[in-house]
């Protein structure tokens, strides 16, 4: 081809060399395109395409090979040599180099955006140990192995009481819209995992049912926040027995695991179904050795659960100085509804520092940290060896609280000394627990079991109702307030001591009982 | 974009909206967390107790019959008369009473009392009994004393030290019901024993009209908790 053939070609090159590399080194100032092998390569081919628009190297791109046969087809050849490189400086160009081709850009990032989810977890504080619900077994954000909140042994009625300091705690990101109590369902733990898609016949527990179960109860299944409901077959299982029949039980949803909870949610409607149940002591747990088991006994048995079905509780809220009682003897639905937010306590106090002098009029009893309520118009008795006086408390500002140190009295003139060695009983309260029948353990299981429970709305004061529109009842951790979160409460319980019926058959019985703190956002 | 393709865009747009509005409600699973204090116990304790009457066997209050429970009105009698055994005035018996609580419970309160009171009874086998009434008045002498780490302690009829006979049966026989109990104060404490001796004695000047006569009563111990 003769160079005339071509008038366009030398410009073309030229521009298409100078366009290519300023193309590409203004694509690496933007650093959008990385200059990696292939933008090396590219810009070998690019320099080099300029390189051809060189005059000597052009002459030479141009110039006839003597290996070639015509004088047209050699230019042709040298020709369709450049072209194709051309083309290929292209290709390589938009497959390496895609990035940005303008001269004029403008861009910016937001970068390290992310998405990140609150927790919402539950700390159970009995005294200062801590129990985290994510620390369970189940791997469900449920812990069901927090501490016991009280263990009274040797308990006989009248006398034994048992009280303990809780405090819950959120210790997520997140606030608790819902915070509530409740009885736990009658539970057991998996004693042989269950396979996914194979239906079961039979749950297999670690250790034997503490309550009787019959045809078409219902148990349910959980780990991991899966859950299968089964249903009970015909032969049942009878307390002690660690394996429960089922009746057509559909494929297993999850594998569950051994230890996997197995909850009986048909239970808690009767004192014979509760989550508390009793037992016998035997030799080996009788509180004092030697001493005469209830195992021994013939006149005690615990059908029913009767211990669990006279055991008193109660749950008293003290969070910054505000009280309620959410359960037992003053709490709404019990015989006795207290306005003041006091649960009836069995409480006995002994008088701090010197005591009361005898002949002079006290109008304030300075008391020992106490350990329940006293109501405004209560009686008091006071005793110290054969010496004892009654005492009322004022109608008005009688009331004292857990913890408190002062009791507010009509004006009593102590008819002898007493020191600190002296007790104060509330005989009120003593008299008002000894008659109640209603607030007992087993009361409090069927009323408030997981599908009825007690709603802990934030406290307001001691004599108004708790806030039930209130949107947060326990607070993201670090919140402060009654919603705040953290909350305390006393748990306690008592024996009451009937005067009108027999008792000796509650005589060598062990309750054991639970209560689930539930918090969801 | 023609017609067609802009219906088709628009009906696809209708039934993403439709499962929307359908499908979100169910989506409001919450993070919940729960902990449960369970194993929380309440244990009972015992208060049991057995009598050993003149050195025998315990007889032990829970294996009375299971109504009411805890009773037992078997244990062995504090004496039985027979013709070698008889009374005569001024010729007391005594009989040792060992009452041991076998609960765990320390007992707040002992009492005693004679349920049912005592009744006379001619002596079985006797020829010709007299007409008095070892229960009434003038009748037999009783006691109650118990050994202490202190020395004797007359708790019937109420003295200091030892006691003599100077009450009557009949006196003790009014405290027919817990009641009318005699307090014998608190109670051994679990596993502890008190003992007790009872005294009985036909008066020393004891009418002709008590003989062939007998006396049956009961004495019933009592522990609270």
């Amino acid at each position: 081809m003769k160079r005339s053939n071509i008038p366009h070609l030398r410009p073309l090159l030229y521009l298409f060399g100078v366009g290519a590399s300023g193309t590409l080194i203004a694509v690496g100032g933007t650093g959008d395109v990385g200059f990696g092998p292939i933008d090396a390569f590219v810009a070998v081919i690019t320099a080099a395409t300029a390189v051809v628009t060189l005059p000597s190297v052009r002459a030479w791109a141009l110039a006839p090979d003597p290996s070639e046969g015509t004088a047209a087809s050699p230019a042709l050849n040298r020709t369709k040599k450049i072209l194709v490189l051309v083309m290929l400086a292209g290709t390589v160009a938009f497959v390496g180099g895609h990035g940005t081709f303008a001269i004029f850009t403008a861009e910016t990032s937001n970068t390290g955006s992310s998405i990140s989810s609150g927790t919402l977890v539950l700390n159970d504080m009995v005294g200062a140990t801590s129990c985290w619900s994510y620390g369970g077994a189940t791997s469900d954000n449920v812990n069901t192995g927090c501490a016991p909140l009280v263990s009274p042994t040797n308990m006989a009625p009248g006398v034994s009481t048992a009280q303990t300091r809780l405090t819950i705690q959120n210790g997520g990101s997140l606030d608790a819209s819902v915070f509530y109590l409740t009885a736990p369902w009658p539970r057991a733990t998996l004693g042989t995992g269950l396979t996914l898609g194979t239906a079961p016949t039979q749950l297999s527990l670690t250790s034997g049912l503490t309550t009787a179960l019959v045809s078409g109860d219902q148990v349910t299944v959980s780990y991991a926040g899966h859950t299968q409901p089964f249903t009970v077959g015909l032969a049942g299982a009878a307390i002690g027995a660690t394996i429960i029949p089922l009746s057509s039980a559909p494929a297993a949803n999850y594998s569950y695991l051994v230890n996997s909870r197995v909850e009986v949610t048909s239970g808690d409607t009767s004192p014979t179904n509760t989550d508390c149940y009793d037992v016998a002591t035997t030799s080996g747990t009788v509180p004092v050795a030697g001493a005469t088991p209830g195992q021994t006994l013939p006149f005690v048995s615990t059908t029913g659960n009767p211990l669990c079905a006279a055991a008193l509780l109660w749950v008293q809220e003290q969070t910054n100085g505000v009280n309620y009682c959410w359960a037992g003897r003053g709490a709404v639905g019990s015989p006795a509804v207290s306005t003041v937010g006091q649960c009836r306590t069995p409480t006995t106090a002994a008088l701090s520092g010197t005591g009361v002098v005898a002949g002079t009029p006290v109008t304030t009893l300075n008391v020992s940290s106490l350990t329940g309520n006293i109501a405004a118009g209560d009686t008091l008795t006071i005793t110290q060896g054969t010496n004892q006086d009654t005492i009322t408390t004022n109608a008005v500002t009688g009331n004292a609280y857990i913890n408190g140190t002062t009791v507010s009295i009509n004006s009593w003139t102590p008819s002898f000394s007493y020191t600190s060695a002296a007790v104060v009983k509330d005989t009120s309260a003593f008299n008002a627990l000894d008659g109640d029948l209603t607030d007992t353990i087993s009361n409090f299981d069927t009323l408030h079991r997981p599908n009825a429970p007690v709603a802990l709305y934030p406290l307001t004061s001691n004599t108004t109702a708790p806030n039930s529109a209130a949107t947060v009842s326990l607070g993201k951790y670090g919140s402060a307030g009654n919603a705040g979160y953290q909350r305390t409460f006393y748990v306690g319980v008592y024996l009451p001591a009937w005067s009108s019926l027999p008792q000796n058959q509650l005589q060598g019985l062990i309750s054991t009982f639970g209560l689930n703190w539930h918090i969801q956002q | 974009m023609s017609r067609r393709k802009l219906k088709l865009v628009l009906l696809g747009t209708m039934v993403i909206g439709a499962l929307g509005s359908i499908a979100v409600p169910g989506v409001y699973a919450v993070y919940v967390a729960e902990t449960r204090n369970t194993q929380a116990t309440v244990s009972s304790g015992t208060l049991t107790m057995d009598l050993v009457v003149n050195g025998g066997s315990p007889c032990y209050s829970y294996l009375g019959p299971a109504s009411p429970g805890n009773v037992n009105t078997n244990c062995d009698s504090l004496v039985t008369f027979s013709s070698s055994a008889e009374m005569y005035p001024g010729e007391p018996v005594t009989i040792p009473v060992t009452l041991r609580n076998d609960g765990s419970l320390a007992a707040s309160d002992l009492a005693v009392y004679m349920p049912g009171g005592c009744t006379k009874a001619a002596t079985t086998g006797a020829s010709s009994p007299g007409t008095g009434d070892p229960c009434a008045a003038g009748g037999m002498q009783f006691y109650i004393q118990e050994t202490t780490a202190s020395g004797p302690k007359c708790w019937f009829p109420a003295a200091a030290g030892a006691c003599s006979f100077t009450s009557d049966l009949s006196s003790f026989a009014a405290r027919t019901t817990l009641g009318l109990s005699l307090d014998l104060g608190a109670g051994p404490a679990a596993q502890q024993t008190r003992t007790f001796t009872i005294g009985l004695q036909e008066p020393i000047n004891a009418s002709n009209t008590l003989q062939g006569q007998a006396a049956t009563f009961a004495l019933a111990w009592h522990l609270t908790s």
